[in-house]
């Protein structure tokens, strides 16, 4: 590694708190990589500010960016078909994100903010596997929706688009 | 022995003909026939209009569509639930419709609905099998979104290897259980 990877930034949470981070680690956030290009070595000195995350979430992200910090950057190509995109998430992933829902949106919106996008991608497919798979007496109660079907009227339904269903 | 074809069927929709004589009756469709049928607009989801006509009117209405339901559903921003819908299925949309007639009358008509039930159906066409399933199951014909087939979108092909899926997480989880009683056994010899 060089000596530069290696170097070390301070990151300052919206709750005040200042988290040292490695450099390489910190630059898998497209924000926080264009602010120390933008400020050269003058970013190492002070601590970056990160108005938007408190440090609970800003540790969490981390701890992702650690995890993935040798992983090679995502092309281009990923993003042309969104509709065959998958929602498969490797294992250590899906550990990580098994938080609580408040948790799993700070995650999401810390993600959004400092332009992580393999991060964000995988906070979103652990929200959409919520309503994938899910029969629709599942998908009621894990988003408490009311069902308004009388006994009759959902059994037609559900006969007639039988192929939905398991 | 060639077989004849006949001219269509009068006891079939027309667009069907029946070939060969005597104890065997094979129903094939034209290549007319197919192309007629795939022209066509589906309709695979299916809601009657008995049941849509009883929606209460004082139901709360999101007036975002798709993208509201899920900031809705999610508490997210709706600018973000775009990535969200953007790994849902059509199947998705259907089973997330079949929760209330509130929520089905919001998804049926929205645009990210009708795109994808669009997309799905073009990707289906365009894998090439579809003419293939269609003269096999021609009664099936104006259901062909829902045809058994193996490409990666049909949904039938999907709830097979959901089955398939289960079946081997079950045998796996059975195996790591036997496992783990193994070790916990003492040995005999000890």
């Amino acid at each position: 590694m060089s000596s530069e990877n290696s170097k070390k930034l301070m990151l300052q949470s919206s709750d005040g708190e200042d988290i040292t981070v490695d450099r390489d680690v910190a630059e898998k956030s497209v924000l926080i990589k264009n602010m120390v290009g933008d400020l050269g070595e003058d970013a190492m000195e002070e601590a970056i500010p990160i108005p938007n995350v408190n440090a609970a979430v800003l540790k969490k992200v981390i701890e992702w960016c650690t995890h993935h910090k040798n992983d090679p950057p995502a092309s281009n190509e990923d993003d042309s078909d969104s509709r065959k995109k998958t929602t498969d998430i490797e294992e250590w992933d899906q550990k990580f994100m098994q938080v609580d829902q408040e948790m799993l949106f700070e995650i999401i919106l810390a993600a959004n903010y400092l332009d992580i996008k393999a991060l964000l991608d995988v906070g979103c497919k652990t929200v959409a596997n919520m309503i994938k798979g899910k029969s629709p007496e599942e998908i009621r109660k894990t988003f408490n929706i009311q069902n308004d079907f009388t006994p009759e009227e959902e059994d037609q339904i559900r006969r007639e688009n039988e192929w939905a269903e398991e | 022995m060639a077989a004849t074809v006949s001219s269509p069927d009068p006891v079939l929709p027309s667009r069907f003909f029946r070939v060969g004589q005597g104890e065997i009756t094979v129903m094939i469709a034209s290549d007319e026939a197919i192309e007629d049928v795939v022209s066509q607009p589906i309709i695979p989801f299916h809601i009657s209009q008995k049941i849509l006509a009883t929606v209460s009117n004082n139901t709360p209405q999101l007036a975002g569509g798709l993208l509201e339901i899920i900031a809705h559903l999610t508490g997210f921003p709706p600018e973000l639930c775009l990535s969200v819908l953007s790994y849902l299925s059509y199947r998705d949309f259907v089973l997330l419709a079949l929760t209330s007639k509130s929520m089905t009358t919001m998804i049926v008509n929205d645009p990210f609905f009708i795109k994808t039930a669009a997309t799905e159906e073009a990707e289906h066409n365009a894998s090439g099998h579809l003419k293939i399933v269609l003269r096999a199951f021609p009664h099936l014909s104006q259901h062909r979104s829902k045809l058994l087939c193996s490409h990666y979108t049909c949904p039938f092909h999907m709830r097979k290897l959901r089955k398939w899926n289960r079946k081997v997480e079950m045998k796996m989880k059975l195996l790591q259980q036997n496992k783990i009683q193994e070790k916990d056994r003492p040995s005999k010899h000890t």
